[in-house]
């Protein structure tokens, strides 16, 4: 007996064949581990189809480019400010109380907030604002069969569904990131005048020894990669979503768990790779 | 082109290796009306979704006019799906999408439809099941019987020609049953189509039934008609359509 696949669609899926014998294993351990994996894989392998494939949802697009960029921009630029104005106070203290200088502190600011800092902290936001309510909304409409309805009338869940939030969060990431990274070098440098006594000119200089606007691009890409992983692990922890509000509740949480995890292992990874590149 | 409009030979299905359906066959033919009755938790509704295309059965074969619908390409698979409506147990209405939008949405997605002759449908549709008055009321907005009114109206949005009701009279009062399937009957008898559905309401089952099937200890039997079936000899069946508290059912449990 071969039993079900969680969302009935590897069946139909690129990975198909081998979800099958996957499946089929006897041994629990096989399911527990390799059939999330491939439904995953089946997930993001279809979702890439799913953007170059017609018809392009331009207006659904468009609604998730507000719902992910222009709702998500004041949590974000709130946050990332207070984020670059500790990183900044704390640098400048232990500085001072290390090599009794904290001339260096712009430039390392800088350096930390474009390297990780406004990437990381804006994606994780997006994290817990979007990929949450996107696990939520997801879960709801498969308990609710709402995702089966979409499949009666031949409407794939994933196109409709997973394509434009993917897209809008890619593209969101990596403008968030930037406004992200902006705002913090601007709330930085408003502390150092005010806190630190470095003016803007000193503060940019300073700064400029350290990083480029090679940095900027590699954070805004940081941005764009942490965008794509927010859809996939959401839409796939709702697509996996048990009955009932438990099963919601569980979702979202396990979905804003590995969002989380997954971005923070997929900074340290694209970090080593931006670094064979300065 | 098979004979029949759908065709399951042998189908099984188990969850975590509990057996649920065990090697199950039907015929069902064009523009029949099928019933499908039984105790809660016997699959009836595992069962109605392997038919339509929803659940691939864990062993076996399902059919649709000749095409095997677990096999065929994803594309035609959505074509196919396309000329089949459901209705399900709890409606499946997008709750962020009105009553009128919730019609429209297949005609806008599938279709190339004007909006001209969508808004036609959608008042069509809305007057075919009395609901003209919700247009623009969302799905929580409304009665449970008026839910499952619109549930009916999008599964026929585009007319599809085979139409499963997943318990069309759950939870209502038997004067909104009794309209519930007088609406499915009269809109059957409008569009020519096959119908398959589930229910537990007895009165219900004989009224609109061709023929009926009941799901119990893995198996259908095929009671056959309104009569063969108030007279099966199966004990199973006699307990189930008369209510009985004691018989073969009963003790199993």
């Amino acid at each position: 007996m071969v039993n079900e696949c969680n969302w009935g669609l590897c069946h139909h899926g690129l990975f198909g064949d081998v979800v099958e014998v996957v499946v089929s294993k006897p041994n629990p351990f096989w399911r527990l581990v390799f059939e999330p994996v491939l439904e995953f894989l089946s997930l993001v392998a279809k979702t890439l189809v799913g953007i170059v494939q017609p018809p392009y949802r331009v207006k659904d697009l468009v609604k998730q480019l507000d719902f992910v960029i222009w709702q998500s921009a004041p949590v974000v630029i709130f946050s990332v400010s207070f984020a670059a104005i500790v990183t900044i106070i704390e640098a400048s203290f232990h500085m001072k109380l290390v090599i009794k200088n904290d001339a260096l502190v712009p430039g390392f600011a800088a350096l930390l907030i474009l390297r990780e800092l406004g990437a990381v902290v804006s994606a994780l936001l997006i994290t817990s604002r979007v990929g949450a309510g996107l696990a939520a909304e997801v879960g709801t409409m498969k308990v609710t069969e709402q995702i089966d309805a979409l499949r009666m009338l031949g409407i794939q869940p994933i196109k409709y569904l997973v394509v434009p939030r993917f897209l809008a969060c890619v593209i969101g990431g990596f403008v968030l990131s930037i406004i992200a990274n902006l705002v913090c070098l601007y709330a930085a440098m408003l502390v150092s005048q005010v806190q630190l006594g470095y003016s803007p000119g000193s503060f940019i200089v300073a700064m400029r020894s350290f990083v480029s606007f090679q940095d900027l691009i590699f954070a805004a890409i940081k941005g764009a990669c942490f965008g794509a992983v927010i859809p996939l692990f959401s839409c796939f922890y709702g697509f996996r979503c048990e009955s009932g509000a438990d099963g919601v509740g569980s979702a979202t949480t396990k979905s804003v768990v590995s969002t989380s995890v997954a971005i923070i292992v997929l900074d340290f990874i694209l970090g080593y790779i931006f670094s064979y590149m300065y | 082109m098979s004979q029949f409009e759908i065709e399951c030979r042998g189908v099984s299905k188990a969850f975590d290796d509990v057996l649920l359906l065990h090697s199950i066959q039907l015929q069902i033919s064009k523009g029949e009306t099928f019933v499908l009755i039984g105790p809660s938790g016997q699959g009836k509704s595992v069962f109605l979704k392997i038919l339509c295309g929803l659940m691939p059965p864990s062993q076996g074969e399902v059919l649709h006019q000749g095409d095997n619908l677990y096999q065929i390409s994803d594309s035609k698979r959505n074509l196919k799906m396309q000329d089949i409506g459901m209705l399900f147990q709890k409606n499946a209405l997008f709750d962020s999408l009105t009553c009128a939008e919730n019609i429209a949405f297949p005609l806008r997605e599938i279709t190339d439809q004007s909006e001209a002759e969508i808004q036609d449908k959608i008042g069509h549709f809305l007057e075919a099941v009395e609901l003209p008055h919700a247009r623009d009321l969302y799905p929580h907005e409304i009665s449970g019987g008026m839910q499952k009114r619109l549930g009916i109206a999008r599964a026929l949005a585009l007319n599809p020609k085979l139409i499963f009701y997943d318990d069309p009279t759950a939870g209502l009062d038997p004067i909104t049953s009794r309209t519930i399937i007088d609406l499915i009957l009269q809109l059957r008898e409008q569009n020519d189509s096959t119908v398959i559905a589930i229910t537990n309401d007895m009165g219900r089952a004989y009224q609109m039934a061709d023929r009926i099937g009941m799901i119990v200890d893995r198996e259908l039997i095929i009671t056959g008609s309104v009569a063969d079936t108030k007279s099966h000899a199966d004990p199973r069946v006699s307990q189930f359509i008369n209510g009985d508290l004691s018989g073969p059912l009963t003790e199993a449990q």
